[in-house]
């Protein structure tokens, strides 16, 4: 088998005189006009990642006063054409096999994803073969972070604009609802960016890596470990936070009616042709994360195994109109070449494997290096040597007192702080030394329900930045009903930072943080956001 | 924040072991210093004619200590979750205390379950004595309920961890009312599989064993959309098979 290579979607300008970009619409023609009873045709594809069909499924009437979000329902879906026979789904075996799949806020994000593209590549390459295209057709990528053109790179590629192909046909890569133009990059409020790509830890665990830019501002490039039961997103990783659901929430956009488009949704995401690029964009950030960035995968078995560790299904794609599945572990693709596929080996790169595209040099925030907090808390030694500890201990220091409701505009959260946790905190900082890291601090919003996907919250400690988040998977986090249990979802940010700078301006002695929370877009009349608690937690080192 | 892996660890292995100390005292039973519900046919005989007469012999409250037992060993294992979960959220020296408040309200709850379901055995014991039409009747009465969508609405509320206060009086009152609440959605969910072993004229230790596997394993599933499903969950199974084959690869790489 050949090496296949991915390239950038931004070739030829992104225009449909894009070879890549051209015969994957005319592969598209030919997925789409199929019914969504076959397992290869592009709406069957799209339920894998998730769907709003099902009967269990779908999103019911809002009682009096509440936001109705029936628009996301499949039927309601402009884009979805009448061949696609929405009224005949397919066998339940199938579905129960194959739909809703999609892995969110844990730490098989990236392997599923992979497995999916790979699967979707090979079923598209047949299709234009037997167009009479090229053999060697791959998966073209939009890298929106890309600055060669003065960030032009970052507007969605022209192609899946037009009305039509030069054929004159209708254009399958132009979506209705999709309300989003690009996105917009850069390390502030409301914006994606590749910072991510300079952590050196896929996840905490069994093997401590060495100290340096780990996951000193997020949480792991990957995500937490993931285990029984995964409501929430605590686990969720940097590389899925920002940009994979920014991004989302970008293209997604809302209409006029403050309707989020097809990308802001986890259950109509994959409906949207630019979702498979994205995806192969985070695909090729992993992937150069792993060969540029030399960063190891996860070699706990756990991980390997996947949620069939913890007796969760398989990963599994269909391969053809019977629904022969391909089941993969994340082991099988924890590489893109001589990855195992359907007993095979398939391999494929990207022509692009930099590191990162837009932080491009390691982001000056102290705390992305240990070595840098440790000269800023003044504390001499040898820092190369130092082993991150095994057993890091986790404790509440603090919370908000009962629930917080969020109007547009920004929301003031007061989190009182246990003094003797606290004072744990303080204490690791006046004793710290390069055998006796000082804790971290992480701030968390708890119980996070609402339903405007597309939305960001900006999140400030003590009035100093921390991070913007998009609420992408907010809805279904928020409802009580299919695989959900309605908790909502939990946001976790590093504010190490802000605690050591505390201690230097020797503030520290406090009984309260500040926590002000931004809704970046207008909430429209009956939607709210709430939260259950705003919580501060200490991790010793 | 949950807590670290170790400390998930040693949770499950202090609830584990307390479950396998209630199941070797179920079973073995030493003495008979326990007046097991599940007992009083044979303690009773054929002669057992009257409600007194069963009563004298199986005193009401050794059965409810034998059901509490019994409820503790098989239900403790699934406590796991919530247990890691509400020490991750308290306060470190809040840990013990809301653990212990979160399954004191949860056992509360099946001890009162417990009440119905003795009273009802006892009154069928007396009206049917040594019959299998009960156990028939409530046979299908548990398969019905098990592929019920209320079976399966309790089953997915039983996911729900509640977010606790932090701090004051409202932080204990937060987790016992999870222990209660938690505890309602199991009792709607393992009333008909609980009561089933205890009407079991011979065989009830064996079935306590497949009783406890089934909750366990559907305790694992994921939540679905409630409806009337014809399923047999196998979640358990899998779970044990794979997670024994991690565990052997592991040791082999570390020796
Ligand atoms: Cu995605």
């Amino acid at each position: 088998m050949p090496t296949f290579t991915r390239k950038n979607a931004w070739n030829q300008n992104g225009t449909l005189d894009n070879p890549d970009l051209l015969w994957y619409a005319k592969a598209l023609q030919v997925m789409q006009a199929r019914p969504i009873a076959d397992p290869t045709s592009w709406w069957f594809y799209a339920a894998i990642h998730g769907e709003y069909l099902l009967p269990g499924n779908t999103l019911p009437k809002p009682g009096p006063g509440q936001p109705d979000y029936r628009y996301l329902n499949w039927v309601n879906i402009k884009y979805i054409p009448v061949g696609a026979h929405l009224s005949t789904v397919p066998k339940k075996k199938l579905t129960d096999l194959f739909w809703d799949q999609c892995q969110h806020a844990t730490w098989y994000f990236t392997p599923w994803h992979r497995g999916y593209l790979v699967a979707l590549e090979n079923l598209i390459r047949k299709i234009i073969v037997g167009l009479n295209g090229p053999a060697d057709w791959a998966l073209p990528y939009w890298n929106y972070m890309n600055q060669a053109n003065s960030g032009a790179q970052s507007d969605i590629p022209p192609a899946f604009t037009e009305q039509h192909l030069p054929d004159g046909s209708a254009n399958p890569l132009l979506v209705a609802e999709r309300y989003g133009s690009g996105v917009t990059v850069g390390n502030g409020r409301r914006q994606a960016n590749d910072e991510c790509q300079w952590d050196t830890i896929y996840t905490e665990g069994a093997n401590p890596g060495a100290a340096g830019p780990g996951d000193l501002t997020g949480y792991y490039y990957g995500g937490g470990e993931t285990g029984f039961n995964h409501a929430g997103g605590e686990e969720t990783g940097d590389l899925e936070s920002n940009p994979h659901n920014a991004v989302h929430g970008m293209v997604g956009g809302n209409n006029k009616a403050k309707q989020a488009g097809l990308m802001g949704v986890p259950n109509t995401a994959a409906l949207d042709p630019i979702f498979y690029l994205h995806h192969a964009n985070i695909d090729r950030m992993w992937a150069a994360w792993n060969e540029t960035g030399k960063n190891p995968n996860p070699t706990d078995a756990n991980w390997q195994t996947g949620p069939a560790a913890h007796g969760n299904s398989r990963f599994a794609m269909p391969l053809d109109v019977n629904g022969t599945a391909w089941y993969y572990k994340p082991k099988d693709v924890s590489t893109t070449i001589g990855l195992a596929y359907n007993g095979t080996t398939y391999a494929y790169t990207y022509d692009d494997l930099a590191l990162a595209s837009f932080d491009t040099k390691q982001p000056a925030r102290p705390l992305m290096n240990l070595a840098a907090r440790l000269t800023r808390l003044n504390i001499a030694g040898d820092v190369k040597n130092i082993k991150m500890a095994n057993k890091k201990e986790r404790e509440l220091v603090g919370a908000s007192q009962g629930s917080i409701t969020l109007k547009s505009n920004e929301t003031n959260a007061n989190v009182q702080l246990k003094t003797a946790a606290w004072k744990s905190v303080s204490n690791s900082l006046l004793q710290a030394s390069v055998t006796n890291i000082p804790d971290e601090v992480f701030l968390q919003l708890e119980g996070v329900k609402g339903g405007n996907d597309v939305n960001f919250l900006s999140v400030y400690v003590n009035d100093e930045f921390v991070k913007s988040v998009s609420l992408f998977g907010l809805l279904n986090a928020s409802m009580q009903q299919g695989a959900s249990s309605g908790q909502g979802l939990t946001f976790k940010f590093n504010i190490t930072n802000i605690v050591d700078n505390l201690h230097l301006s020797h503030n520290i002695d406090i009984n309260s943080l500040n926590v002000k929370i931004k809704v970046e877009d207008e909430l429209p009349g009956e939607e709210q956001i709430t939260i259950d608690r705003v919580s501060v937690y200490r991790v010793s080192q | 924040m949950k807590p670290s892996r170790s400390k998930r660890l040693a949770i499950s292995l202090t609830i584990i072991g307390t479950s396998v100390f209630a199941w070797v005292l179920l079973l073995v039973n030493p003495g008979h210093i326990l007046g097991i519900v599940h007992c009083h046919i044979s303690d009773s005989g054929p002669s057992a004619a009257s409600f007194q007469m069963l009563l004298a012999m199986n005193p009401f409250s050794s059965q409810l200590a034998g059901w509490g037992l019994m409820v503790v060993a098989m239900m403790l294992p699934k406590l796991i979750l919530p247990i890691q979960d509400i020490y991750g959220q308290v306060f470190k020296h809040q840990r013990l205390i809301s653990v212990l408040l979160f399954v004191l309200g949860y056992i509360g709850v099946w001890i009162v379950a417990g009440v119905f379901i003795i009273t009802a055995t006892l009154v069928i014991n007396v009206i049917l004595p040594k019959s299998y039409i009960p156990i028939a009747v409530i046979g299908i009465i548990t398969l019905v309920w098990q592929f019920s969508p209320i079976k399966q609405r309790c089953l997915n509320r039983g996911h729900v961890h509640k977010r606790l206060s932090a701090f004051g009086w409202k932080a204990y009152a937060d987790v016992l009312v999870f222990g209660v609440v938690h505890g309602l959605w199991c009792v709607g969910s393992g009333w008909a599989l609980m009561w089933f072993p205890m009407i079991l004229p011979a065989g009830h230790n064996f079935a306590m064993v497949i009783v406890t596997f089934i909750m366990m394993s559907e305790h694992l599933e994921h939540p679905r959309f409630p409806g009337w499903h014809i399923y047999f969950s196998s979640k358990l199974a899998r779970t044990i098979f794979t997670r024994t084959q991690i565990i052997i690869k592991r040791t082999l790489q570390f020796n």
